[in-house]
């Protein structure tokens, strides 16, 4: 509806910016401008003005031109300062000093220059052409003022910061933060000066430097390592200080490689093993926390577990102590203490983890593994003797219990373990020497720690006593008797006993045992028809009264000595030949129990004669009515080996030596039936192909070497499960 | 006399302007100028190539910039309005000012 009014735009007047102006006569006002400038005198010029020159020559398309006068302008003045020489001949801080006041005077001029020409900065912009007045001038700076001098201000900077290691005092921080600050704003591309030329010397400085400083305490570990801790400590302020940061982790990295890398072996020879046994858990953790790169820290671990089997083999074993179990107690002791020191001090030191804790156990199981058979009679031997001589456990009992399962778990020939075991443990049972209580929280603590495969025999025993137990309180015999009567019914398989088959069966017992034994064996059959009991003779014992002429003892003695002994209610006097007829005792057990019961001067309740340490079949033996001892009860011991006889094998709790060919038999056994098992899948393999599958699948038990396996081919061959490949011997074909 | 915080723009008329101090530095060029070591520090700028009726209208678009620069995004803002006869001129001298 309106009536649309035109208007007119009107023309920019010309005052807005001049017509005549053009480069040639305005660069001499730039120019004098920028000398003002520089002699400081720039509060006496217009900004202004020389913005609006500077506009002005640009709308005329100047700029480009104007640019270039302007380099040319700064290179000359830098050329100048170049000219005039930058005092390369100064001390270092003299010469940085000089530097910094060209450097801060130079800045700020060609700040104020870039700003009065900040509209041609934004119109070359435009056109696609990076310019700035200020990154120009700072570029010619650096090219010709700074560059032909790098090495002065580079060498200057190192000698400062050497200087600034021992005290921050004594340097000129100032300076040197100006001159860093200087080095980072000078760039080329996406470098710095202080990147490009600055930071690779320091490094090297750094290098050497500290290659130097090492050399110092090179005699103690410990002092070195604290020193070290001081030395990264005191070269990240000194960065902090000077260069905001930058470099520090660089050259902490260097120090650490030359420091401790390089170093580690000395450091961690010298000084691991002094902080562990003075309990230093502060060094400890310093030397820790050095070992972070994961070389350091395997040769940490490495060190850690060569000390731990240093001092595991360094416990004395006094063997001027004569009982085994003093012994084996203090060398189980002396391992547990190893054990705790280091536990304690990695607990401290808060790395009693994983791969601490594992180099730790694996070390004390190279202790426990070097001797096997020593360490496994002595922990045995230890845990026999704890539980023979507590009825109840004490926290400190428990705790050593405890530790000695911890080693079995270590022992890498667990079946030789158990072996040696459940010899002590079917002892204890037997003779009623330990706590049935502890000895089950026993089996049930080593059945957590390795697993039942290993408890199973020994629970078997455990199981075979208590079902006795329970017999005996059903059997009446003992009371129709007068005689006091246990039984123990044994499973054969469980117990580590010679084979039943080998029992003597035939002995004529005296009446009142050959009564006991029949009542007992109908008793027991009646429950379990269809079973078989032999008789473990040499396994039992008889407690029999007996009045001698001057005083009344209690004896104890082996059922076949008291075979022997009640002989002579019915005779006075007998040869061994007439008491071997009466008895059916085979001979080499006869001479043994003959001996025992006539040569031992402390328990000689039978005469012989003649009195000689040998025996005939000749030789007359009566009861010694003269015997007499303080004690009411006399324990007869069976001797276990006469030199005059040779030993009979009939002892029930062989010497090692037995054990070893048990072993040997047991292990011949597990290794045919796992080649047996796999070749049966397998059916063709070669040599070493077996043995590594063998080695493996027996591996938690025993080690399986090469001999041991090549044993057991040879016996497997000759049982012709296995043949032998005819072309290629080292193959191995199942026969089915 | 100008107070502390203002500063006195002249036209090329030779026209005084007063202004804070804080508006002015919205302007990158006038900003530059008052900041540096030069003549300008005193608070005082000619500035000899903008008539007075443009400059007023520049001064009046940085208190408008002023008054509106912190204001939320939602906020409801008028309109600058330029009379379209010194449009052009205005162009320019924003341009020279870098508003």
């Amino acid at each position: 509806m309106n009536v649309s009014k035109r208007v007119k735009i009107r023309a920019p007047r010309h005052s807005f910016s001049s017509n005549n102006v053009d480069l040639e006569s305005s660069w001499p006002i730039l120019e004098t401008a920028i000398d003002l400038i520089y002699d400081g005198k720039q509060s006496t010029l217009s900004f202004e003005e020389l913005y609006r020159l500077v506009y002005d020559l640009v709308i005329r398309k100047y700029g480009e031109q104007l640019l270039e006068n302007v380099k040319d302008a700064f290179t000359r003045r830098m050329k100048d300062i170049h000219d005039r020489g930058l005092f390369v001949e100064l001390s270092s801080i003299e010469f940085l000093r000089r530097l910094n006041g060209i450097w801060n005077h130079q800045k700020l001029c060609l700040k104020m220059i870039s700003d009065t020409m900040m509209y041609m900065d934004k119109a070359l912009a435009w056109k696609g052409r990076q310019a700035n007045v200020y990154v120009l001038g700072l570029d010619l700076f650096r090219d010709i003022v700074a560059k032909p001098i790098a090495d002065k201000i580079v060498s200057s900077m190192i000698m400062e910061i050497n200087r600034a290691r021992k005290s921050l005092v004594d340097v000129d921080i100032s300076t040197l933060i100006s001159i860093v600050d200087m080095m980072q704003i000078l760039n080329e591309g996406n470098e710095t000066f202080y990147t490009l030329y600055f930071e690779p010397h320091l490094l090297q400085d750094v290098g050497s430097y500290y290659t130097q400083w090492r050399q110092r305490y090179a005699d103690d570990a410990v002092l070195y390592i604290n020193r070290v801790q001081e030395a990264l400590n005191n070269e990240l302020a000194v960065y902090k200080r000077i260069t905001n940061g930058q470099s520090a982790v660089k050259c902490n990295e260097v120090m650490k490689k030359i420091l401790i890398s390089d170093n580690i072996e000395f450091v961690l020879r010298d000084s691991v093993h002094d902080c562990i046994k003075n309990s230093d858990t502060e060094n400890l953790q310093l030397i820790i926390g050095f070992c972070k790169e994961p070389q350091d820290e395997q040769k940490f671990l490495d060190t850690l577990s060569n000390c731990v089997m240093n001092d595991g083999f360094a416990i004395p074993e006094n063997q001027s102590v004569k009982k085994r179990a003093q012994l084996s107690l203090s060398w189980v002791k002396g391992l547990i203490e190893v054990k705790d020191t280091y536990e304690n001090i990695l607990h401290k030191a808060n790395c009693l983890n994983g791969p601490y804790k594992k180099s730790m156990s694996d070390a004390l199981a190279k202790v426990i593994n070097s001797k096997p058979n020593k360490s496994i009679e002595y922990i045995s031997t230890s845990i026999d003797g704890v539980l023979r001589t507590n009825t109840t456990l004490n926290k400190e009992m428990q705790t050593f219990l405890q530790d000695c399962i911890g080693f079995f778990a270590l022992i890498r020939d667990k079946d030789l373990f158990e072996l040696f075991y459940k010899q002590q443990f079917s002892k204890r049972l037997l003779q009623q020497k330990s706590s049935l209580q502890l000895e089950q929280w026993m089996i049930s603590r080593m059945a957590t720690a390795v697993g039942i495969d290993f408890t199973s025999k020994l629970e078997g025993m455990f199981r075979d006593i208590n079902v006795s137990h329970g017999y005996d309180k059903k059997f009446k015999g003992s009371e129709i008797m007068g005689i006091d009567f246990q039984a123990k019914v044994l499973t054969p398989t469980f117990w580590p006993f010679k084979p039943m088959e080998t029992l003597t069966q035939d002995v004529v017992l005296p009446l009142e045992l050959q009564d006991l034994k029949i009542a007992y064996e109908s008793f027991y059959l009646e429950n379990h028809s269809g079973r078989t009991l032999k008789w473990a003779y040499h396994l039992g014992s008889v407690e029999i009264g007996f009045q001698f002429s001057k005083t009344y003892h209690d004896l104890s003695m082996s059922v076949y000595a008291a075979t022997i002994f009640l002989l002579f209610q019915d005779y006075s006097s007998l040869t061994m030949q007439e008491i071997g007829d009466l008895t059916h005792i085979p001979e080499p057990e006869l001479v043994r129990q003959l001996l025992s019961l006539s040569t031992i001067p402390k328990t000689r309740i039978l005469k012989k004669l003649p009195l000689t340490k040998s025996i005939k079949l000749t030789d007359i033996f009566s009861v010694n009515y003269e015997f007499s001892v303080p004690s009411r009860k006399v324990k007869i011991v069976t001797i276990l080996k006469s030199e005059a006889t040779p030993s009979s094998g009939s002892t029930p709790f062989p010497a090692t030596k037995t054990i070893a060919d048990e072993i040997d038999e047991n292990r011949l056994q597990a290794v045919n039936a796992a080649i047996i098992r796999i070749m049966k899948s397998e059916r063709k393999l070669t040599d070493d192909k077996l043995h590594n599958i063998v080695s493996e699948l027996l591996s938690s038990k025993m080690k399986v070497t090469k001999e041991f396996f090549k044993k057991s081919t040879n016996n497997l061959i000759e049982k012709e499960y296995l043949q032998r490949d005819i072309d290629d011997s080292a193959t191995f074909h199942y026969l089915p | 006399m100008g107070l502390e915080d203002s500063v006195i723009l002249i036209s090329s008329d030779n026209i005084k302007f007063e202004v804070a101090r804080d508006v002015i530095i919205l302007s990158p060029t006038l900003e530059r100028m008052l900041n540096s070591t030069f003549l300008e520090k005193e608070g005082q700028i000619n500035l000899s190539n903008i008539e007075a009726e443009i400059l007023s209208k520049a001064i009046e678009y940085l208190n408008y910039l002023f008054k509106y620069k912190d204001s939320e995004p939602d906020a409801e803002i008028p309109q600058f309005e330029v009379p379209p006869e010194i449009s052009l001129e205005l162009l320019l001298a924003a341009d020279y000012l870098q508003i």
